[in-house]
């Protein structure tokens, strides 16, 4: 088997795209994704990504739902270690790579990381107008009265916007993006970060990139307030963390307990606690 | 008392597999070659929407998958990506088929005459026996029946709308196109698409979403050769053959980018028997190069290049549609809260609208 | 003098060098001899002046929407230059905008130029309601304040009459005339400083079109904006403009004051006009 299992061509061809996107941030680029044993709409997409990129000297990182113990997490994982025996590690500071869905970690990512997101549907636009050839057009006119109008909508019947993960940003003052499924909470990360941000969508064939230290703010009114989710009151049972965000779980006497959704944060508070 | 709700994944996923695994083991035991003998259909499904010509491996995949032919289907896609490509063989002409069955509804009698070869076309579906019946068989020949098109001498007499020529054949699985989209890679969309969902976009038009009118011109089942130019020695040698179904539908007629009154067609292909994805097939293509304004409703879904190149293929959308089975917990979290936000919001404004009432 | 229109023609189909000068008035046709094609604007030269009316009139197929359209560019051009007051190229030259760019174009369809259309559902989004209609015309002119959104909306629905408890109300829930008025209400919301009508009130009950003549004309005497009323209805023109032109097979045939055109009209086809009034 391959190294990392893709063909050269493969790689050099997502590489390419890669490149393509981080030089216009926020810029959805088409690519020729290519069929992989994990099903579509299974992670494809940052796995070619992390597939192209990594090597000998990376450490990986996977999390699903903030967890690296996820079903799924787990099998990317498995996988990608079968095709590389690259080093895999579950601590944020130590990874190299971090492929994830759904959410970004907690703890602050640095220069030198990279974040890879698995991403279900790579336009914003989709929302509004699922037409590929009409959302291309909107794109190239910087025309994204729809998502206003949708937000202005909302706001007069709910008082804000009825979107709660996959907020719209607008990336670098000029392209609205789709920052896939992560928490309102986790939207305000992606601006200024240290790290790489890399967006895969396999079954849409498309990649997208956010470069370290870029300008990106969600798309909202001026004169409101940008609403995340809230836990105001709770705390993580386990290490007591007031500052992140928390999964809501029943236990079999039908009790709900609180605690951190990235595991990794969680487990280093305990360690802190310990010291 | 479990933290780890969802950690402990790892065990998890092997038991899972295991489990699986006394499923599939069940048919371990069942011999390929008896596999691919006996449920032929099943097989030619599995290649033409895995893309790959390779009845072993099909065989092997349905068995992985007990009988699970998508899933099947999906093992053959994974496994093509895996294959280094040599090259690109001679293009396939349909005409130089070996026929075993080929017919034309469009015409009563033909060159070389209605083949009906073998087909359940006459079937009666009753599952419990009939009496034998006696079967007579007056000619018998073992040698190749290589016809054209049933639709030849209309062509030949110029009477067959011709779409523009492209330069060199897209390739799908290299590059993806934009729209608009080359017809080669429509062709390659629908050729692997997934049966059934061909099958839906089809019957659509027959119920008065499309204007086509179809008619079968030539349906035909039989062996083509696969010719190579060999890399080294660069004589063309023959690789193999493989078995295909091809369909052309003749459709109404409209003007040509010349101005001039044409009949229409289209074209249909695939990997294997299956008629039913052929004719399909055949129908979207008719439907789509031939969307007329007067009839068939607002909005024709076998007339959209968008319906057609994004949601055909089986791989995809199978894989889309059973993601939403990984955990969702955090987006649910966020769409719960959205919820109650708004939830309060109406509730306040219901309270004010009551005080200004008062 | 905010709009300066110079050699501007629409022709449909081949375009031959003949279709210019073998159809038009003169010729009582609009389809060229020679390759057929039909020739919606020939050779059309225009001006108006800051806070000018100018009214365009004729028979259907005489060119005058098509005219309109060229201006706002639902329609491309096939000759000629148009140039807008304060539009300019990146040189600071004025520029032709027949050839701005996406940017541009964007520029002069959402704040310098607005278009009522005769048909709602052509200048409306029916998936939007009535506010959101508006909004979306305020946020492309470049406000991102919800308040002052809103205000905004409230503001015109107000001004033409239509009831602001109805906002959100989606436009199919409207009467014809009022959804003409929501339409003049968006128009308006971006504060153009030319605004185009095409028919804006054919097809609509005579009350309502009074009323809402009225208020257009109300409506541009407070705020000041040129307006171009395209209308076959030369009581229409009467209302409403300063100057008129009259159109005829693309071409214009004459060009003057609206009550002098009215009143003592000097070409043929123009006296023929001003007789069929009933």
């Amino acid at each position: 088997m391959r190294y990392a299992f893709l063909d050269e061509e493969a790689k050099k061809e997502i590489r390419r795209s890669l490149l393509k996107a981080i030089a216009i941030p926020g810029y959805i680029v088409s690519f020729a994704s290519r069929e992989l044993p994990v099903a579509r709409g299974w992670g494809t997409g940052g796995l070619q990504i992390t597939l192209a990129m990594i090597n000998e000297k990376d450490t990986l990182k996977v999390i699903d739902q903030g967890c690296d113990g996820s079903v799924n997490a787990v099998n990317i994982r498995n996988f990608i270690k079968s095709v590389t025996d690259v080093n895999t590690t579950v601590d944020t500071k130590e990874a190299s790579i971090i492929q994830t869905r759904h959410r970004i970690p907690e703890i602050q990512l640095q220069e030198r990381q990279t974040l890879v997101f698995q991403v279900p549907i790579p336009d914003i636009l989709e929302t509004v107008e699922p037409n590929l050839g009409k959302q291309k057009l909107l794109h190239a006119n910087k025309d994204y009265s729809k998502l206003w109008v949708l937000l202005y909508e909302d706001t007069s019947q709910f008082g804000d916007s009825r979107i709660s993960n996959r907020y719209p940003v607008m990336v670098n003052h000029r392209y609205a993006m789709d920052p896939s499924p992560i928490p309102k909470y986790d939207t305000q990360k992606l601006g200024n970060c240290k790290a790489l941000q890399l967006f895969g969508a396999g079954r849409e064939k498309k990649i997208y990139a956010i470069p370290p230290y870029t300008n990106v703010v969600p798309l909202k009114f001026e004169d409101r307030e940008f609403k995340v989710e809230n836990f105001e009151g709770k705390s993580c049972a386990r290490c007591g963390s007031t500052d992140s965000f928390l999964d809501e779980v029943y236990d079999d006497n039908g009790d709900t307990h609180y605690y951190c959704n990235d595991t990794d944060y969680c487990d280093s508070n305990l360690q802190i606690g310990d010291k | 008392m479990a933290y780890y709700a969802i950690k402990g994944g790892e065990e998890a996923i092997k038991n899972s597999l295991d489990f699986y695994g006394d499923i599939t083991s069940k048919g371990e035991n069942l011999d390929d070659e008896a596999l691919i003998e006996a449920l032929t259909f099943s097989i030619d499904k599995v290649i033409s929407e895995g893309s790959l010509y390779s009845k072993k491996l099909a065989a092997r995949a349905i068995k992985r998958s007990a009988g699970d032919m998508l899933n099947a289907s999906f093992f053959l896609r994974a496994h093509r990506s895996s294959c280094q490509r040599i090259g690109i063989s001679r293009t396939i002409d349909v005409n130089d088929m070996r026929l075993t069955r080929r017919i034309s509804s469009a015409f009563k009698d033909i060159e070389g005459g209605q083949l009906l070869g073998p087909s359940n076309d006459y079937e009666i579906k009753l599952l419990m026996d009939l009496k034998d019946e006696d079967v007579n068989i007056e000619e018998y020949s073992n040698e190749d029946n290589v016809i054209k098109s049933a639709l030849t001498p209309l062509r030949d007499d110029n009477l067959i709308k011709t779409l523009k020529k492209e330069e060199s054949p897209w390739d799908i699985t290299r590059n993806y196109p934009s729209a608009p989209y080359p017809r080669s890679a429509v062709l390659q969309v629908m050729s692997r698409g997934e049966s059934g969902s061909l099958l839906t976009v089809g019957y659509t038009t027959m119920r008065g979403y499309g204007d086509v009118h179809p008619t079968i011109g030539d349906l035909r089942i039989g062996e083509l050769d696969i010719n190579f130019t060999h890399p080294f020695t660069k004589n063309e040698v023959k690789i193999g053959s493989i078995e295909a179904t091809a369909v052309e539908s003749v459709g109404t007629f409209n003007q040509d980018s010349e101005g001039d009154t044409k009949l229409t067609t289209g074209f249909g292909f695939c990997f294997g028997k299956n008629e039913t994805k052929a004719i399909s097939m055949s129908i979207i293509d008719l439907t789509l190069y031939n969307n007329t304004y007067s009839v068939g409703g607002d909005h024709i879904i076998a007339a959209d290049f968008e319906m057609i190149m994004h949601h055909l293929d089986g791989i995809e959308s199978f894989g889309m549609t059973n993601h939403f089975k990984l955990p969702h917990y955090v987006t649910f979290q966020t769409d719960y809260q959205i919820f109650r936000s708004a939830q309060k919001y109406s509730e306040e404004q219901k309270e004010e609208q009551r005080k200004e009432q008062k | 003098m905010i709009l300066d229109m110079r050699g501007v023609s629409k022709v449909f189909g081949k375009f031959c060098p003949k279709c210019l000068e073998t159809t038009g008035a003169d010729f009582n046709s609009s389809i060229c001899p020679t390759c057929k094609s039909v020739v919606g604007v020939n050779d059309v030269n225009l001006t108006l002046a800051n806070g000018e009316v100018l009214g365009i009139v004729g028979e259907s197929g005489s060119g005058k929407s098509t005219l309109l359209q060229l201006i706002y560019q639902d329609q491309e051009a096939s000759l000629g230059e148009i140039f807008v007051k304060d539009f300019v190229g990146r040189d600071g030259e004025k520029k032709n905008i027949l050839d701005a760019n996406l940017n541009e174009l964007s520029h002069l369809r959402n704040s310098l130029m607005s278009m009522i259309y005769q048909n709602p559902r052509l200048g409306l989004n029916y998936k939007f309601s009535a506010g959101g209609n508006i909004a979306e015309k305020v946020i492309m002119s470049g406000n991102k304040k919800y308040d002052e959104i809103r205000s905004r909306a409230l503001y015109f629905l107000e001004k033409t009459e239509i009831p602001v408890s109805r906002i959100d109300d989606y436009p199919e829930y409207f009467s014809g005339g009022q959804q003409q008025r929501i339409q003049i209400s968006k128009a308006l919301s971006s504060n153009p400083k030319i605004l185009l009508l095409d028919e804006p009130t054919t097809g609509l009950d005579l009350s309502v079109q009074a009323k809402i003549l009225d208020l257009i004309k109300e409506l541009q005497h407070e705020i000041g904006f040129a307006m171009v009323v395209v209308s076959h209805d030369l009581g229409v023109i009467k209302h409403l403009t300063d100057i008129t032109v009259v159109m005829k097979n693309g071409q214009i045939v004459e060009k003057g004051l609206t009550d002098q055109i009215l009143e003592d009209p000097q070409h043929p086809y123009t006296q023929l006009l001003v007789s069929s009034i009933l």
